[in-house]
C-alpha cells in the first residue's frame, strides 16, 4: 500500500464513517404536531418520525448508555481492508482502534477532556479539531436525538426510483450549510440512501442489510456503501454491543506521554518560530542556487531551484554523464524529464514527495503534518545539544529530527526517502549554516550520508520575491 | 528532507555497471608508469599513502557493500589477512595488486583497481588509450577476432574475422582459459574475463604497440605486430570519478523497416543515436538491439532506452542496495516503437546489457538471441584514491522483476546460437540472422493476424 493511499484510505474512512454510522441512528425531535394544513415540514417528518420507529424508536435510542462497533472497512482500489472498533459512552467519550495493514494499531481517543491519537510504533500526540469532530460524529450513537437541529430544513422532493425500487425522497439542509437528499423505501421505512449535493464529485451512501443489534432494541444497516467519484469504500459492520460496560482506562492518557507532547510541542513551535514562518508567508517566489557534490563518486554538478507559490516549482541540474536534467511541478502534473531517461509524470509517493517540495513554508509545518511523535531524548553533538523527536504521520514514520535545544534549528534527520518512481532509501541529512533571507532561515549546507554515497549541497545563492515567468514551469519533454 | 530527495536520487543515479566496457589498458608494467609530473614520494610518504589508499580501500567496501553479510566473507578477516603484506608493496602496481586480491576475496564482479594512469578523463589523455581496431570474441574455447575496423591498425596488418588469438605480449591464451576451468568459472564469465583480458591488452598508449600470434582460418599461425592508434569516434564524458571510455554505434534502418542497433556502452552521447534510430523504424516495422560486446555503463539508461520500447509502465528489476532499494522503472515514451523487438547477447553483454535484456525479456517485449551472458551485473561506483588510482565498487544487487539475481547467473536467451570461428571466418552472423529472421516472421504474424475487436 502506497502512502498516499494510505493517507487517502484514512480520510475515506474517517468521512465515510463520520457520516453513515450518524446516519444510521439519526432521529427526530418530536415536537407538537401542528394542523397539517399550517405545516410544510409535516410530510418529511412524518417520513422521519417512521424511520426512527423502524429502527426502534427514540426512546430505545435515548436509553442508550454505550456502544461498541466492530467494522471491516473495504476498499475497491489496491488497498488491502482495515479492521476498525469504535468504543463509546454517554459522556462523548470514545475510542477508535484501527488496524492498519502494515502500520499496526492506531487508537484515536476522547477522556472527555484530551483528544488524542496513538501508535505504539509511531507515537502519541494531539488529534486536530477536525480529527476530533469527526470522531464524536462518528461515536456520537445519540446523535439521532438531534438531527432536528442538524438539520432544521426539510423539504419534501418527488419520488425517485433507484435500482427498480421507488424511494420516497428528503431534501435535508443542515445547519452548518450541508445539503442532502435522503432517500426511503416506504415499504419498510428505512433509509436506504444518502445522496450529498453541492459537492465536487458525486458522493453516495447506500444503506442494507438492516438487523438488530446486540444489547438494545435498535435496529441497524451492516452493510454501508460510500461511492465518491471513481472511489468506492465498503463498511460491514461485523457486531453492534449496546450498552456494554466500559473501562474508563480505554479513554484515558498517561501524564508522562502529555508531558512529553508538551516539550515536542514546544520544541516544534519555537521551530517554526526560528526558521521565520511569519516572513516565509510573504516569500511569492524563490530561485535557490546549489553545489552539489557527490563524494563517494567524485562527481560534482550545479542545481537551481524555482519556487514560485502557490504551487510552481521546477528544478534544473547539470549532471555529468546525464546532460541537463528537470523536474517539476507545474499546478497539476508532477513531471521528469532527462536525456537517457525521457520524459514520465511522477505518481503516488514520489508525487507526493514533489508536493512537499512545492510549499516553501512545508520546513515549517512538522507540527501539523506530523501528528504522531516520540520523545527520543537528547543527545550532545559537536558541543551542541540536540534534542531527538520520532515524527511521524498515522501513515508511517516521517524520521528521526534532531533539533538545537538552544536555537531550535533542525541539525539532523534520519529517515527514508521516496527515491523515484517505486525506490526507498535510508538517509541521514544534516542541516548547518542557516542564514536568514528576508526573516526566513535555510541551510546553507546539506550533507546526506546513506551507507551507498555521501552529498553535499552548499547553496550558492537565494533570491526572493523575483518574478519568474510562468512557462518555466511547462513540462519539458525534450 | 523532501526537497533534497530527488537530488538525492540523482546522486545515486550514476551507479555504472560497466563490467567490461570502460576504456582501461591493461595494467601498465612499473617500468613503463610515467607519473604525470608528480614529484617522487618518499619512502615515509609512499608508506603513509599506502597505508591511506589500502584503509579507504577497505573501509570504503566495509560501508557501502549491498550485502551487510558479505557473502559469508568475514570482512575483518580478510583486512588483518592483507594488512600484513601491506608494507611489501613497494610501488603502485605492487598495490594495486594487493588490493585486487583482497577484493577478489568478495567473490564478485565490479570490484577493481584502475590505474590513473591509463584512465581518460581530459580529450588530452585519450592518448593513453589506443585502439588497434580488433574486437575479440569467446567462441566455447579459443579466442577469436570478430571484428575489424575498416583502415584499422588490425585491418592494414590484414588480421580478418575469424582469426583465433593464441598469444598476446608472449602471454598464452589457452593456460589462462585452463585456469579459469579449473577455478570452476562459469563459461559464460569465462569469455568476460578472456575478453576483458585481451581487449585491455589490445588498448595501450597511442604509438605503443602489441604483438599477437594468430591462427589464421586455414589453420596458418602468424605473428603480427600492431602500433595502436587514436580510437576514430566519440568518447563518453567522464562521471565523476567514472572515466570517459570511446563510443561506437552503428545504427541502420533497412529498407523494409528493419532497424539494427549496435552500442558498445550505455553513455549519454549514445543515447542521442540510439533515439534516432527507434524514431526512424516505422510503426509496423521491427527491431534487432545488438547488446554483444556490451559492458555496461549508465544504468538508468537501461530504463530510458525501454521507455522507447513499449506503451505500458513496468519494471526491468530493482537493485538492492546496504539500506534501500531503486526501481527500474520503464515509463512509457511519446511515439514508442511498438513492434517486434529481438536482444542480442553474448558472454560480453555484461551488466546494464543484462537488466536491459533480462528486464525485456520477462516482461514479454524481447525475445533473446545469442548465447548466455555474463553474469557480471552488479552497479557500481567509481572513487579516487589517495595514490590516484580508482576504486571500483559495487553498491547493489539486481534482482530481476521475477526474482532472479543476475549476478553469478547471467541472462539466458530465448533461442541459444553459437557463434563459430567459420561463421566468423565466413564473414557471416548466425545470431543476427536468426534475429532478423525472427522480428520479419513476427511482423508479418502481426501483420496478418486479426484485428482485436474494439472495446
Amino acid at each position: 500500500m502506497t502512502t498516499l493511499m494510505r493517507f487517502r484510505l484514512r480520510r475515506l474512512s474517517w468521512s465515510f464513517l463520520g457520516v453513515a454510522l450518524l446516519a444510521a441512528v439519526a432521529a427526530i425531535p418530536l415536537r407538537a404536531e401542528p394542523a397539517a394544513g399550517d405545516d410544510p415540514d409535516r410530510p418529511a417528518r412524518r417520513i422521519l418520525q417512521r424511520w426512527i420507529e423502524v429502527i426502534g424508536g427514540g426512546p430505545e435510542i435515548h436509553a442508550l448508555k454505550s456502544v461498541v462497533y466492530q467494522c471491516k472497512v473495504v476498499y475497491t482500489q489496491n488497498i488491502p481492508p482495515i479492521d476498525l472498533t469504535v468504543r463509546s459512552t454517554v459522556g462523548g467519550q470514545y475510542r477508535c482502534e484501527y488496524q492498519v495493514p502494515g502500520v499496526g494499531e492506531l487508537v484515536q481517543a476522547f477522556d472527555g477532556l484530551v483528544a488524542w491519537q496513538q501508535n505504539l510504533a509511531l507515537g502519541f500526540g494531539l488529534q486536530s479539531p477536525t480529527e476530533h469532530q469527526l470522531n464524536r460524529l462518528v461515536a456520537d450513537f445519540r446523535s439521532p436525538l438531534r438531527v432536528g437541529q442538524q438539520y432544521p430544513r426539510r423539504t419534501l422532493l418527488p419520488d425517485e426510483v433507484i435500482g427498480g425500487v421507488t424511494l420516497q425522497v428528503l431534501e435535508m439542509n443542515s445547519v452548518d450549510g450541508r445539503r442532502e437528499k435522503w432517500y426511503f423505501d416506504p415499504k419498510t421505512g428505512y433509509r436506504m440512501r444518502i445522496e450529498v449535493l453541492g459537492t465536487p464529485q458525486r458522493t453516495v451512501m447506500e444503506f442494507a442489510d438492516f438487523r438488530r443489534a446486540f444489547g438494545a432494541p435498535v435496529v441497524e444497516a451492516h452493510l454501508i456503501k460510500r461511492y465518491e467519484g471513481e472511489q468506492k469504500v465498503e463498511v460491514t459492520v461485523q457486531s453492534i454491543l449496546y450498552n456494554e460496560a466500559m473501562d474508563p482506562g480505554l479513554f484515558t492518557v498517561s501524564a508522562g506521554r502529555m508531558q512529553d507532547n508538551r516539550e515536542i510541542e514546544r520544541m516544534l513551535f519555537y521551530n517554526a518560530q526560528a526558521m521565520g514562518l511569519a516572513a516565509v508567508r510573504q516569500v511569492r517566489s524563490r530561485v535557490t542556487e546549489q553545489a552539489v557534490k557527490v563524494t563517494t563518486s567524485g562527481m560534482a554538478f550545479t542545481s537551481k531551484t524555482y519556487n514560485k507559490q502557490p504551487n510552481l516549482l521546477v528544478v534544473e541540474q547539470d549532471v555529468p554523464g546525464m546532460g541537463p536534467t528537470w523536474r517539476g511541478f507545474d499546478g497539476k502534473v508532477g513531471w521528469a524529464w532527462s536525456e537517457v531517461q525521457g520524459y514520465r509524470e511522477m505518481q503516488g509517493p514520489e508525487l507526493r514527495q514533489i508536493l512537499g517540495e512545492v510549499d516553501l513554508a512545508g520546513p515549517m509545518k512538522l507540527a501539523s503534518q506530523c501528528p504522531l511523535r516520540r520523545l527520543l531524548g537528547e543527545e550532545t553533538t559537536n558541543g551542541r545539544t540536540l534534542v531527538g523527536i520520532a515524527l511521524a504521520t498515522p501513515q508511517g514514520p516521517a524520521g528521526d529530527f534532531y533539533f538545537d535545544q538552544k536555537t531550535f534549528e533542525l541539525a539532523r534527520v534520519e529517515t527514508e526517502v521516496q527515491a523515484g518512481q517505486s525506490g526507498k532509501l535510508k538517509v541521514v541529512a544534516e542541516f548547518s549554516d542557516y542564514r536568514p533571507v528576508d526573516g526566513v532561515l535555510i541551510p546553507y549546507r546539506t550533507v546526506f550520508t546513506n551507507p551507498a554515497m555521501r552529498m553535499e549541497l552548499v547553496v550558492t545563492s537565494v533570491q526572493q520575491n523575483v518574478d519568474i515567468d510562468d512557462a518555466l514551469f511547462v513540462p519539458k519533454r525534450e | 528532507m523532501r526537497r533534497y530527495a530527488s537530488m538525492l536520487r540523482s546522486g545515486l543515479a550514476l551507479w555504472l555497471g560497466a563490467a567490461g566496457g570502460l576504456a582501461r589498458a591493461e595494467e601498465p608494467k612499473a617500468a613503463e608508469e610515467k607519473p604525470a609530473a608528480a614529484a617522487p614520494l618518499s619512502a615515509e610518504e609512499w608508506a603513509a599513502q599506502r597505508n591511506e589508499t589500502f584503509e579507504t580501500v577497505w573501509k570504503t567496501v566495509d560501508e557501502a557493500y549491498f550485502d551487510p553479510t558479505f557473502g559469508g566473507v568475514d570482512w575483518a578477516a580478510v583486512r588483518e589477512k592483507y594488512r600484513p603484506k601491506l608494507e611489501a608493496t613497494g610501488d603502485k602496481p605492487a598495490l594495486r595488486s594487493l588490493l585486487q586480491a583482497m577484493l577478489g576475496e568478495l567473490r564478485k564482479t565490479h570490484f577493481s583497481i584502475l590505474p590513473r594512469e591509463m584512465s581518460v578523463f581530459t580529450p588530452q589523455e585519450r592518448s593513453r588509450v589506443g585502439t588497434v581496431g580488433l574486437g575479440c570474441l569467446y567462441v566455447d574455447g579459443p579466442m577469436a577476432i570478430d571484428a575489424v575496423d575498416t583502415n584499422s591498425p588490425g585491418s592494414l596488418a590484414g588480421v580478418h574475422p575469424g582469426d583465433t588469438v593464441l598469444s598476446v605480449d608472449g602471454i598464452e591464451i589457452a593456460p589462462l582459459l585452463t585456469r579459469l576451468e579449473e577455478a570452476g568459472v562459469m563459461p559464460s564469465r569465462r569469455g568476460l574475463y578472456l575478453e576483458q583480458f585481451l581487449n585491455g591488452r589490445l588498448r595501450g598508449p597511442v604509438g605503443s604497440t602489441v604483438n599477437l600470434v594468430l591462427r589464421e582460418a586455414g589453420g596458418t599461425e602468424r605473428k603480427v605486430d600492431l602500433t595502436r592508434a587514436d580510437y576514430p569516434g566519440e568518447w563518453s564524458e567522464p562521471m565523476g570519478d567514472f572515466p570517459s571510455t570511446p563510443i561506437k554505434v552503428e545504427k541502420v534502418c533497412s529498407p523494409e523497416g528493419i532497424g539494427y542497433l549496435h552500442f558498445n556502452v550505455f553513455a549519454r552521447k549514445a543515447m542521442k543515436d540510439i533515439r534516432a534510430l527507434l524514431r526512424e523504424v516505422p510503426a509496423d516495422g521491427g527491431l534487432v538491439i545488438d547488446l554483444r560486446g556490451n559492458g555496461g555503463g549508465l544504468t538508468v539508461m537501461a530504463s530510458g532506452i525501454a521507455g522507447w520500447l513499449t506503451d505500458r509502465e513496468f519494471s526491468l528489476g530493482t537493485m538492492h542496495l546496504r539500506q534501500g532499494h531503486l526501481d527500474f522503472t520503464v515509463t512509457p515514451q511519446r511515439g514508442a516503437f511498438l513492434g517486434p523487438v529481438a536482444v542480442l547477447i553474448d558472454s560480453g553483454s555484461a551488466s546494464t546489457s543484462e537488466i536491459m535484456a533480462a528486464g525485456l525479456q520477462e516482461a514479454g517485449r524481447a525475445r533473446l538471441f545469442g548465447e548466455h551472458s555474463a553474469g557480471a551485473a552488479l552497479p557500481s561506483l567509481f572513487k579516487a584514491l589517495p595514490t590516484s588510482d580508482l576504486l571500483q565498487y559495487a553498491i547493489a544487487d539486481v534482482q530481476t522483476p521475477q526474482g532472479v539475481l543476475i549476478e553469478g547467473q547471467g541472462v539466458i536467451p530465448d533461442e541459444t546460437i553459437v557463434t563459430t570461428l567459420a561463421d566468423l571466418a565466413a564473414g557471416k552472423d548466425p545470431v543476427r540472422d536468426a534475429a532478423e529472421r525472427w522480428v520479419k516472421a513476427e511482423r508479418q504474424r502481426r501483420a496478418t493476424a486479426p484485428a482485436a475487436p474494439a472495446k
